[in-house]
């Protein structure tokens, strides 16, 4: 079974080099030398077992001392130079225990040792693993329909592939043979590796392995790993050369589990095992080459046969193989996170509704690579991944924008997290506030109005007819005024002589020295650029010197209570 | 057949979403700079009244007495208040040969003036030295903050002021200006000149001597110019009119006729006899009024015969009368 590891996020931002030598963004590695083989050469498949927990490390088993994600995702294989990865193809794992990794050894292990570096630690990696970059031929038969430029079928029966599972099986006629076999021919010094199953253990006869040619039926032509027959309880290896062949029953009955095997040819010699059985050596092994092949034949009318794939490869092989070496020490990358400076001032906006930038400067040993600007703005938190503006390779700002909450008076909460490539985390930033304020701007229209009358005239009407204002508010709001003695010298008129309304002079109040809402222009509704007005009544008392009296009016615009 | 295991990092925040009170930091003030043009309204007159200095009778359409005082009461309104007021002039003048812009004269013509800024009376003529008005007569409002208040007046007619028995021949004319050259006025006090005389003798005595039983028309000998010089001011053209008080009389009871008396300005042929009732003096009927009118009244004596000698005495009036 094949485990895939998804996560919950995608950092977006490739960090760049961190230090010569190691894997950039990754907390801790391990070195491992790979033994030369003879005839090895490059390009080398090695299953390493990495451990999430702590132990020992030996042969192919490392421990990643709970270092590594739960489900292996962040596990890399590197070249002895730390940086250059190699494929790699995770087998296998079972979270937070341990995963069984492929990996292709660039080196040429014929003469010489390799040395390779595990890393691990890095909590945001997702797997990389890749059978067909890793093996010569690979299939997990999971784009539902079988591969032609991988394989070919042939014989009676059907194939069909599902989900990540070939399913192949003859037809009801006794003697038929559905067979699917790679298009490649494969010289020997390769390993068929093959998670398979059977459905009936009691009727036909199966096999996976490789034959000689496409569609061969003669036990002679096969050497097989997989391999049930319904006369026989076991399962069965078998070893041909052409002309003579080994049949052997292992140790193993056969049920309908799925069953890890290999069939490997190096030389002369082949090999066979599977999973719950000794390995044993073909006695009849062969240098022809020969094609990877699946096989269900019908032995009894209308009792076919079936079997069900769920992975091959076939990977380098040779004998031996290239051993396990030394595992070296744990080393550490970065795993300090970064450190966060708000300004003085962390955004450049406060009023309701309007779009402000919040500022956060993050340091970091090596380098910044990821910010989360966490608030609850619109009520709910919501995590906003933000773009970086990098001062050098270690600072970065942090800018994001947000049309702050339209009401008045809300305190939004927010805080800022931070990594940098391992990535090492830093989520301690207390939680920050800012809270959203009125805001209004107005412009009178009618920057200076006049009055023109009498002594003992009442409510004479401002020249102008009103006073025209044009008013931006983020809220609903009152517009409020207030005036002064109209004054010439040392003569003046009453400033309560002067009356105010939207509209309607019966509605309208004195005006006084201090600011009072006008009437009909109060709760107002919010908006840009409206458009409102109000009228001004004068009355001349009688005795007033026939003069010019000049007044400031003041107009101001807030918040409707 | 593969098996997914998801391994993420969850970070569950919970924070209250909270709201405090209103910030007011974001208010817009705003201002409109405004004035008011008031206009100017044109003073008034009303309520002219011509009073004594007592303020107790109404004189208008009365006769007035020359050098006497009188106030003129009047009512400005200004509803730009009264310090808007420039001045306030009256004129008071003879109807029948000037108006109210005519020259200043004693007889026919007066100019009062009140100026606001500086709260002064003063007479622009004829004069001299505010010699017809009467300043510290006259008033204003104390306070000018109202838009109406009472001015008053207080002049004098000057002795020579036109006589008349036309009670709407003098005439006073109000005007008021304002600050704005904008003015109001009334013309609607009218009155008459009681008619005024004033002789001044100059010869309060007179004598004959050396005369003799017999002698006729003899002439004074003191004066020794034979005549009683006298001058008049008047308002009216006016006759001089003599009588005697009696007979000249001697300490013994002796008398001379008073008819023996004859009297005229400078002759004797056009002399009429005194009598002891005023009669007009042949020569000075008819004068002009003026300031002063400078005349002579002669006088001759005749004794009759067989007048004992003695002294004898009476006393000669003369008065102006209108002519």
């Amino acid at each position: 079974m094949v485990c895939l590891v998804l996560s919950v996020f995608e950092f977006g931002l490739v960090p760049t080099v961190k230090a010569q030598s190691w894997l950039t963004g990754w907390g801790y590695r391990k070195s491992h030398v790979i033994n030369y083989a003879s005839g090895a050469g490059t390009l080398y498949q090695v299953k390493i077992t990495c451990y999430y927990g702590s132990g020992t490390d030996s042969g192919g088993s490392v421990y990643l001392n709970s270092h590594s994600r739960t489900d292996f995702g962040d596990v890399r294989f590197t070249d002895n130079d730390g940086t250059t990865l190699l494929d790699c193809w995770m087998e296998n794992y079972t979270a937070s225990n341990n995963a069984v990794f492929w990996v292709e050894v660039a080196d040429d292990l014929s003469t010489v040792d390799a040395t390779i570096y595990v890393y691990y630690g890095k909590s945001d990696a997702t797997t990389t693993s890749n059978g067909d970059n890793t093996f010569r031929l690979f299939d997990h038969f999971d784009d539902g329909s079988l591969n032609t430029a991988k394989w070919d079928a042939g014989g009676v029966g059907t194939i069909a592939e599902s989900g990540t599972v070939l399913t192949i099986t003859s037809g009801n006629t006794v003697n038929d043979h559905k067979y699917v076999t790679s298009d490649l021919i494969y010289a020997t010094g390769v390993a068929v590796e093959v998670f398979s199953k059977t459905t009936y253990t009691a009727q036909g006869s199966a096999w996976e392995g490789m034959a000689k040619t496409k569609g061969a039926e003669s036990n002679v032509d096969f050497t097989l790993a997989f391999y049930y027959h319904a006369s026989y309880t076991p399962f069965l290896y078998n070893s041909g050369n052409g002309s003579n062949y080994d049949f052997f029953q292992t140790a193993l009955a056969k049920d309908t589990s799925y069953r890890r095997s290999s069939c490997k040819r190096s030389g002369t010699t082949d090999k066979l095992i599977i999973e719950g059985a000794a390995e044993r050596t073909g006695l009849y092994p062969t240098s022809v080459n020969r094609y990877v092949t699946m096989d269900c034949y019908t032995l009894v009318d209308g009792a076919p046969a079936q079997i069900l794939i769920d992975w091959v490869a076939v990977r380098k092989y040779v004998d031996p193989e290239p051993a396990h070496g030394a595992w070296g020490s744990e080393e550490t990358g970065d795993t300090a996170p970064p450190t966060y400076s708000l300004p003085a001032t962390p955004y450049n906006e406060t009023r309701a509704g309007y779009a402000a930038r919040f500022d956060c400067l993050w340091n970091d040993n090596t380098n910044v690579t990821t910010s989360y600007f966490c608030t609850n703005n619109t009520g709910v938190w919501s995590n906003s991944s933000v773009t970086m503006v990098w001062v050098n390779t270690t600072a970065a700002w942090a800018n994001y924008t947000i049309t702050l909450n339209s009401t008045v008076g809300v305190v939004v909460a927010y805080l800022w997290n931070c990594s940098d490539a391992v990535p090492n985390w830093n989520t301690t930033m207390p939680m920050q506030t800012v809270t959203t304020t009125y805001y209004a701007s107005l412009t009178i229209n009618t920057s200076s109005h006049t009055f023109s009358l009498n002594p003992g005239d009442n409510n004479i009407t401002v020249t102008e007819g009103s006073i025209s204002l044009t008013i931006t508010s983020n809220a609903n709001f009152n517009v409020q005024a207030y005036g002064a003695d109209l004054v010439s010298g040392s003569y003046s008129i009453p400033v309560g002589n002067l009356l105010m309304s939207q509209s309607s002079l019966a509605s309208a109040v004195n005006m006084t020295v201090s600011y009072q809402n006008i009437p009909g222009l109060t709760n107002q509704a919010s908006g840009s650029n409206l458009s409102k007005s109000f009228v001004l009544w004068l009355s001349c008392p009688l005795g007033t010197r026939a003069l010019t009296y000049s007044y400031t009016l003041h107009v101001r615009v807030v918040i409707a209570s | 057949m593969k098996t997914k295991t998801t391994v993420g990092l969850l970070t569950v925040i919970v924070l209250a979403f909270a709201f405090t009170l209103p910030a007011f930091a974001g208010d817009e003030e705003k201002t409109s700079s405004g004035s008011a043009t008031v206009g100017n309204a044109a003073p008034t007159v009303t309520n002219p009244m011509l009073h004594n200095v007592a303020g107790t009778s109404d004189l208008n359409n009365t006769a007035l007495t020359v050098n006497t005082e009188y106030h003129v009461n009047c009512t400005i309104t200004d509803s730009n208040s009264l310090m808007d007021i420039l001045n306030i002039t009256w004129y008071v003048f003879d109807g029948s040969s000037t108006t109210y812009a005519s020259s200043d004269a004693n007889a026919t013509h007066y100019t009062f003036k009140y100026l606001n800024s500086t709260d002064t009376w003063s007479e622009v003529g004829p004069g001299p030295s505010n010699a017809h008005i009467v300043t510290g007569s006259c008033s204003q409002p104390g306070t000018k903050t109202g838009t109406s208040g009472t001015y008053h007046l207080a002049f004098k007619l000057a002795l020579t002021a036109n006589y008349t028995t036309v009670t709407t021949q003098w005439k006073v004319n109000i005007t008021v200006y304002d600050a704005a050259a904008a003015s109001g006025n009334v013309q609607t006090v009218m009155f008459a000149v009681n008619a005024y005389y004033l002789l001044s003798l100059t010869d309060t005595t007179h004598a004959w001597t050396g005369l003799a039983a017999g002698d006729t028309n003899k002439t004074l000998t003191t004066p020794v110019d034979g005549s009683l010089d006298m001058t008049v001011t008047s308002n009216n053209n006016f006759n001089l009119q003599c009588k005697g008080s009696g007979d000249l009389t001697s300490s013994e009871s002796n008398t001379i006729p008073i008819g023996n008396v004859l009297i005229h300005k400078d002759t004797l042929a056009s002399s009429i006899n005194m009598t002891v009732t005023y009669a007009n003096c042949p020569g000075n009927t008819g004068l002009s009024k003026s300031e002063s009118t400078a005349t002579t009244v002669t006088l001759w004596l005749s004794v009759p015969s067989g007048t004992p000698s003695g002294t004898y005495t009476y006393t000669l009036s003369i008065q102006a009368v209108a002519s």
